[in-house]
C-alpha cells in the first residue's frame, strides 16, 4: 500500500489572526480564523496581502506579535497560535 | 504594580491611591493629556484609543518587572484610557513611589517611554472636520 508523504502543508492548520488600527481598517475585520497552511508570520502576511491588496502599502510599518509577544517576521507558526499584525504603537 | 485599561476618566489621584506610600521618600507622577491640535495645527474633536488588551497587560507587566529589577521599585501604577478621550483630558497617568527621588524620576520616565515604545495601544485623531487620522 502506498503511503502519502506527510509535509506540514498536508496538515490542516488554523491560526487566530488579530488585526489592529490601520491593518484592521484595511481588511475590515479584526479577528480571523486563518486556515490556509503557513510556515511563519511572513508567509501569513504575504497570503493576507494577496487576499487584501490594500494591506501592501502598510508592509513597511507592520509590527508582528505571536502569542501576544513581539516577534520577528520569520517566527515559525503552529496550529493554535495567535498572530497579530499592527502598525507602530502610539499610546500614551 | 497596578495596571488598568479603562473607558472612565483618569486622574493622578487614581494612580497615587493605588500605591503604598509608607516609608517612601519620593512620589513622582506623570499625566499625559490630549492636545487640542494635531501636528499640522488642525483642531481636534477628540482622540480614540485602541488596545490589544491581552498583550497590553503582558507588556506592562514586562516594563514593571524591569523597573523592579533596575531600581528596586515595587510601587508603580499605570492607568490608560481606551475609547474616546476628549481634548485636555488625560489619556495616561503613572505614579511611582521610591525611597529617593532619582530612582523615582528615572523609573517614571522609563515607564512612559517604554509604554509609548512597546505597549500595543494606538491613538486615532478625530479632527473637528470629522476625519480620522490613524497614527
Amino acid at each position: 500500500m502506498l503511503t502519502k508523504a506527510r509535509s506540514p502543508y498536508n496538515e490542516p492548520m488554523t491560526v487566530r489572526l488579530r488585526l489592529f488600527s490601520s491593518m484592521r481598517n484595511a481588511v475590515g475585520q479584526a479577528d480571523i480564523q486563518w486556515q490556509e497552511p503557513v510556515r511563519n508570520a511572513q508567509q501569513l502576511w504575504e497570503a493576507l496581502a494577496q487576499r487584501y491588496p490594500q494591506l501592501k502599502p502598510l508592509s513597511a510599518s507592520r509590527v508582528v506579535a505571536v502569542n501576544r509577544k513581539h516577534a520577528p517576521l520569520d517566527h515559525p507558526l503552529r496550529a493554535g497560535d495567535e498572530v497579530a499584525f499592527f502598525p507602530p504603537v502610539s499610546g500614551g | 504594580m497596578f495596571f488598568k485599561l479603562t473607558t472612565d476618566p483618569l486622574s493622578l489621584e487614581d494612580a497615587t491611591s493605588r500605591l503604598d506610600l509608607d516609608g517612601h521618600g519620593a512620589l513622582v507622577t506623570f499625566s499625559g493629556h490630549i492636545r487640542p491640535h494635531d501636528d499640522f495645527g488642525h483642531p481636534l474633536s477628540h482622540m480614540e484609543y485602541e488596545a490589544y488588551a491581552e498583550m497590553v497587560e503582558l507588556e506592562v507587566a514586562k516594563l514593571a518587572k524591569t523597573i523592579a529589577q533596575r531600581w528596586g521599585i515595587q510601587q508603580l501604577a499605570v492607568l490608560h484610557r481606551v475609547g474616546r478621550v476628549e481634548v485636555n483630558e488625560p489619556s495616561v497617568v503613572i505614579a511611582v513611589a521610591a525611597g529617593h527621588r532619582p530612582e523615582a524620576f528615572d523609573a517614571c520616565r522609563y515607564a512612559i517611554d517604554e509604554l509609548k515604545r512597546s505597549v500595543p495601544l494606538w491613538k486615532h485623531e478625530v479632527l473637528a472636520l470629522h476625519q480620522t487620522q490613524p497614527e
